[in-house]
């Protein structure tokens, strides 16, 4: 079997996928409500099978998942409105309460020390890590207006970005122990979907209902637009993943394909599209795309779909 | 000669001012009732937190091991928040935004003290 790898499992759509930062394998949540772990099985990386599937901690959709820097504990949040957090070969230590509904996506910080949640609540919450299981709730900031869809640390600073249904991403850091927002942003037209750093922090990619994805550029003053690309899809874009290894970014969306883009910071107008991948998953919604972080392996590219299957894709340009 | 081919328009003016005139006397009446019964609300909710960190703190200050160490500080800031909330119009502040900053400080003070609790009115709907 070549190259798309077909990944059979889950039984409901596949909403994230989530890859370790330290060995090659990743981790999927899907509306079965359970959560699956994937390996390769032959060295030439064209099987790859579920090691485990865990399936007894969250009683909704699990909507995302993420990693800790260390790639030894596993954050999964949930439909019921809790976050579940797993360690040790995939046991559940922590179940963190206090969204009122929908979670909808989670992110760890760089040190993996701070955890963010965010829900159709409007709100986002910071955890600290206190160790053994043990969370500590330091801040609940409440100013989208609206459901929150995705958060993503800074790689390196303690500055956390989110998005929302109020069309604006806003960016938070800590004064003191106070969290606050110090800048929002407000250039896209409709829901902001999702959004990801670039390895150095210096660069914020986010994409939207409004079909364009924006890469923006950080100032003294903080983010600003440097490069745009409208009906990058012809519907909604879901997600976006930029490399931690090169400078290509990735989204896909609800018209059932999925980009490549290279960004080149010193050009006025930096993106331009390399490749189009139609029908990626028949005619299903992707709703994740995900690089492989590791170095070894930067051309993998994985992909989640409303069809219930995953896909592992070799890019090559 | 001339008023009378203007008769119509004249009147229509007139009629147009005394409307503007009416408008801002029963406009105001409507904002200031408006006005008094969200400030009630306001500070109905904000009663409730003043009551909720008071008691809590001198809880938590008779336990102090008990409690992870941010509780005292995050409780203390939500009654400072609470109590220095401006009673006074001030077009500068956004009394809602400033409003969902004390319900985050609740609900991270709830989360650190394990409890549930939430301020319900049942008469407010908030979107």
């Amino acid at each position: 079997m070549g190259m798309p790898v077909e990944l059979k499992g889950h039984v409901d759509k596949v909403w994230q996928i989530s890859w370790s930062p330290t060995e090659l394998l990743f981790v999927s949540c899907s509306g079965d409500k359970s959560i699956r772990v994937w390996k390769p099985s032959k060295p030439d990386l064209t099987e790859w099978v579920c090691t485990k599937t865990l399936d007894s901690a969250h009683s909704r959709t699990i909507r995302s998942l993420a990693w800790n820097p260390d790639g030894n504990i596993l954050a999964s949040c949930s439909f019921d409105s809790t976050t579940g957090i797993w360690e040790k070969e995939y046991e559940l230590v922590a179940t963190l309460e206090g969204h009122e509904n929908e979670v909808k996506c989670v992110s760890w910080s760089a040190s993996g020390t701070l955890l963010a949640t965010c829900s159709r609540d409007k709100s986002v919450w910071i955890w600290e890590a206190m160790g053994d299981g043990d969370f500590e709730c330091i801040g609940v900031l409440q100013e989208h207006t609206q459901d929150v869809k995705s958060v993503a640390w800074h790689p390196h600073e303690e500055i956390l970005a989110s998005a929302s249904y109020d069309d604006t991403i806003r960016l938070w850091k800590d004064d003191d122990g106070d969290w606050f927002s110090f800048q929002t942003l407000t250039e896209h037209a409709s829901t902001v979907w999702a959004i990801d750093f670039d390895k150095s922090g210096d660069y914020l990619a986010s994409v939207s209902d409004d079909q364009s994805l924006i890469v923006w550029k950080r100032s003294s003053s903080g983010y600003e637009v440097h490069s745009k690309y409208p009906n990058l899809h012809q519907r909604t874009i879901y997600s976006v993943s930029w490399s931690k290894q090169n400078n290509l970014i990735a989204t896909c969306g609800g018209d059932n394909s999925f980009c490549i883009i290279e960004f080149n910071p010193d050009a006025e107008n930096g993106l331009t599209l390399k490749k189009r991948y139609e029908s990626a998953h028949g005619d299903s919604d992707i709703n994740c795309i995900s690089w492989c972080p590791l170095g070894n392996n930067s051309d993998l590219l994985a992909t989640a779909g409303d069809d219930h299957l995953i896909r592992v894709w070799k890019i090559q340009l | 000669m001339e008023d009378l081919i203007h008769l119509e328009e004249m009147f229509h003016e007139y009629g147009r001012l005394d409307g503007i005139e009416q408008g801002q006397k029963s406009g105001l009446l409507e904002g200031k009732v408006l006005g008094l019964e969200k400030g009630f609300d306001f500070a109905k909710e904000m009663g409730y937190y003043i009551a909720f960190s008071e008691h809590w703190i001198s809880i938590v200050e008779q336990n102090r091991v008990a409690y992870p160490e941010r509780t005292l500080k995050q409780l203390n800031n939500l009654l400072d928040l609470c109590l220095t909330f401006h009673t006074e119009n001030n077009l500068n502040i956004d009394p809602l935004k400033l409003m969902n900053n004390v319900r985050g400080k609740f609900k991270a003070a709830c989360s650190l003290l394990k409890v549930h609790y939430s301020y319900s009115d049942t008469q407010a709907l908030n979107f």
